[in-house]
């Protein structure tokens, strides 16, 4: 019983990434918080944020909301506002917020900001579908090799992430894509040509990929052709 | 006994006997521990206005505060680039140098400078002293100006006596909050909604319209008094923080440099009463076997030129210390870095975080402890918390303190 107290505490299906510099959310998720998670993780290259379970729905113009009270929220003696810019995690009862307004340093500049909540929406989605891709798709055991599997077992036995030729594997660099990249055109640019020039022998990983997203499977001329046909 | 610096500090080695000496005092002597359960550690010393303490302290020098000049023109950039030309004029004598870089503000700015100011050649006798967490908490910076062309050393594993062993300086930002401001600021104005909230109705309203005006000559931060006190409490004890708050008035009233908005109070306190310890605690605490003159004078404190402390002095509430709220501190310094590095994200949505002990090394040693290390006298010489004299000095000291302020 314990258990499932603790399930529904964290689990709420509420769930909010906060940027502490803005002082306003950014992105709502109403799904998984691991994601959402993961989604702050690959934002944190611009932004430190935090993530917040909620115990009920955000606002839908949650860009105008701000936290009330912050002076409680601490990590040891430091004001969780200061502390790493790494995500960290937090609950949130929404009785502590306030309708403090668009951010009042963006007031002449929303672009950046729209900017910001475009790459995170990006992000999120392209999050999502790595997750499901991964599981639903990918034959092959190396996050379980990674992360549970001793490493004496596996010690002189050689692994591969996916059936690409990269060493970490297509989605892996996809990862990288989104925490490096700052807007969501060039990035699936990018995207698109990773899967383009690495699904040759796992061509069923990609079309899961964009069938998760819901997107067109792109048709881009590999890169090594076109330096072949340059050639 | 003359002092050259002091910090009392609730960090779980002085606590027993700062508790005992605490029954023992005045009034007066508690609050004077208490600004230690406040602000820990108590460090403060003023370079100008009056500040009584315990004991008698001088400013080390090398670290007094200039002369405030109304007619001082250098931009933050000229300023900034004038420093690098510093460091490569001792480059070109030979000198090579260590680069405390945690990704934030302050030494994304010495490093920006040095790679606009410096050649290709000259960046070779730069290393970086980096952790993981400098490339997290800016990993554009890291690809784009770091990564493959700088020599970099894992700041977790030394501190300032390895580095200047290895005959390089150091170079640190440690003191880029005194030029723009103070942290203790930032964390009022990120709660400001939520301090005016239980204050009387009529000072409420007119608080809650000065919101956006941290930073407004038109506005004296007398006006936030209220709010001010309740920050600097502590559990609620609004009498500390009145008493706090006379002390700093009273040093704003008798210094000789204009202080007016909130900001530049919060300004005020750690360009004049902590400035000392910004400067001089990596010779102190992250070092333990330079002895501690000479490791004073070997870090080259970036942020302590005397043309930086001009320019903060003349730079007051004309948005380039901070705008109006917490995400835009710092402004002259995001603008100096995005003409380097061209990130406009880092420039908008950089916060500023707390990153000394991310990249300084906390490795203790037995004897001597930094933890315990309570006073250096004039001829600096260390007294530690465990030291018979630094205890008796401090029981004396405290037991005998005024409150001469209000």
């Amino acid at each position: 019983m314990t258990t499932m107290v603790n399930k529904q505490k964290f689990y709420t299906g509420q769930y909010a990434i906060y940027s502490r510099g803005i002082d306003r959310f950014i992105l709502v998720d109403n799904t998984d918080l691991e994601s959402t998670f993961r989604t702050a993780e690959y934002l944190s290259s611009k932004l430190p944020l935090t993530v917040y379970i909620l115990n009920q729905p955000l606002p839908e113009d949650f860009i105008n909301y701000s936290i009330f009270d912050k002076s409680k929220e601490k990590i040891g003696n430091s004001p969780s506002s200061i502390i790493k810019q790494a995500p960290i995690l937090k609950f949130l009862n929404l009785d502590n917020i306030v309708n403090s307004g668009y951010p009042e340093d963006f007031k002449k500049n929303t672009g950046i900001i729209d900017q910001l909540l475009e790459y995170a929406q990006f992000v999120h989605e392209y999050n999502y579908a790595i997750n499901l891709t991964e599981k639903k798709y990918n034959y092959d055991s190396n996050a379980l090799l990674n992360t549970i599997v001793p490493e004496e077992w596996t010690a002189g036995l050689t692994y591969f992430p996916d059936r690409s030729e990269l060493p970490n594997g297509v989605l892996s660099e996809i990862k990288k894509v989104l925490y490096t990249y700052s807007d969501a055109e060039s990035a699936k640019t990018r995207i698109d040509q990773l899967w383009t020039d690495h699904a040759s022998t796992q061509v069923w990983l990609k079309n899961g990929f964009y069938e998760i997203l819901g997107h067109p499977v792109p048709t881009l001329p590999s890169v090594q052709l076109l330096t072949a046909s340059l050639v | 006994m003359n002092l050259y610096f002091h910090s009392i500090s609730y960090n779980g080695y002085q606590d027993k006997i700062l508790d005992s000496i605490y029954k023992e005092c005045l009034p007066p002597g508690k609050f004077f521990i208490d600004i230690s359960k406040r602000i820990n550690p108590s460090r403060f010393v003023a370079r100008d206005g009056e500040w009584s303490l315990p004991w008698q302290q001088t400013i080390i020098p090398g670290f007094e505060m200039p002369k405030f000049d109304p007619n001082f023109k250098l931009s933050f950039e000229e300023v900034t680039d004038n420093r690098a030309l510093e460091i490569k004029k001792r480059v070109l004598q030979g000198e090579q140098f260590a680069v405390m870089y945690s990704g934030g503000i302050d030494s994304t700015v010495v490093m920006a400078s040095l790679i606009k100011n410096l050649t290709l050649e000259e960046l070779s006798s730069i290393t970086v002293c980096a952790s993981v967490e400098s490339i997290v908490e800016n990993p554009y910076f890291w690809e784009t100006q770091i990564f493959n062309k700088f020599t970099v050393i894992d700041s977790r594993l030394i501190k300032y006596d390895d580095l200047i062993e290895k005959n390089l300086t150091p170079i640190t930002a440690d003191e880029g909050d005194c030029i723009f401001g103070t942290l203790m600021g930032l964390t009022l104005y990120n709660n400001f909604d939520y301090y005016i909230n239980d204050l009387t109705a009529n000072v409420k309203q007119r608080l809650k319209s000065l919101k956006y005006k941290i930073s407004s000559d038109d506005v004296h931060y007398s006006v936030y008094k209220d709010l001010i006190v309740k920050h600097l409490s502590i559990n609620g004890d609004l009498e500390f923080g009145r008493i706090l708050y006379e002390k700093y008035h009273w040093n704003i009233q008798t210094s000789s440099v204009p202080v007016h908005s909130l900001h530049d109070f919060f300004w005020w306190l750690i360009f004049n009463v902590k400035y000392l310890n910004c400067s001089v605690r990596g010779a102190l605490y992250f070092n333990d076997r330079v002895d501690y003159k000479t490791a004073i004078y070997r870090i080259f404190n970036w942020f302590n030129g005397t043309e930086y402390q001009l320019w903060s002095m003349a730079n007051n509430n004309n948005g380039q210390k901070i705008h109006n709220t917490p995400g835009t501190y710092k402004m002259a310094a995001r603008d100096y870095i995005y003409s380097v590095d061209k990130n406009i994200f880092y420039k908008n949505f950089k916060l500023k975080l707390e990153s000394l002990f991310l990249i300084v090394n906390k490795q203790q040693v037995k004897s001597n402890h930094p933890a315990s290390r309570i006073f250096m006298t004039d001829q600096f010489k260390m007294i530690t918390i465990d030291d018979e004299e630094g205890q008796q000095f401090l029981r004396s000291s405290l037991t005998n303190y005024k409150i001469d302020w209000m």
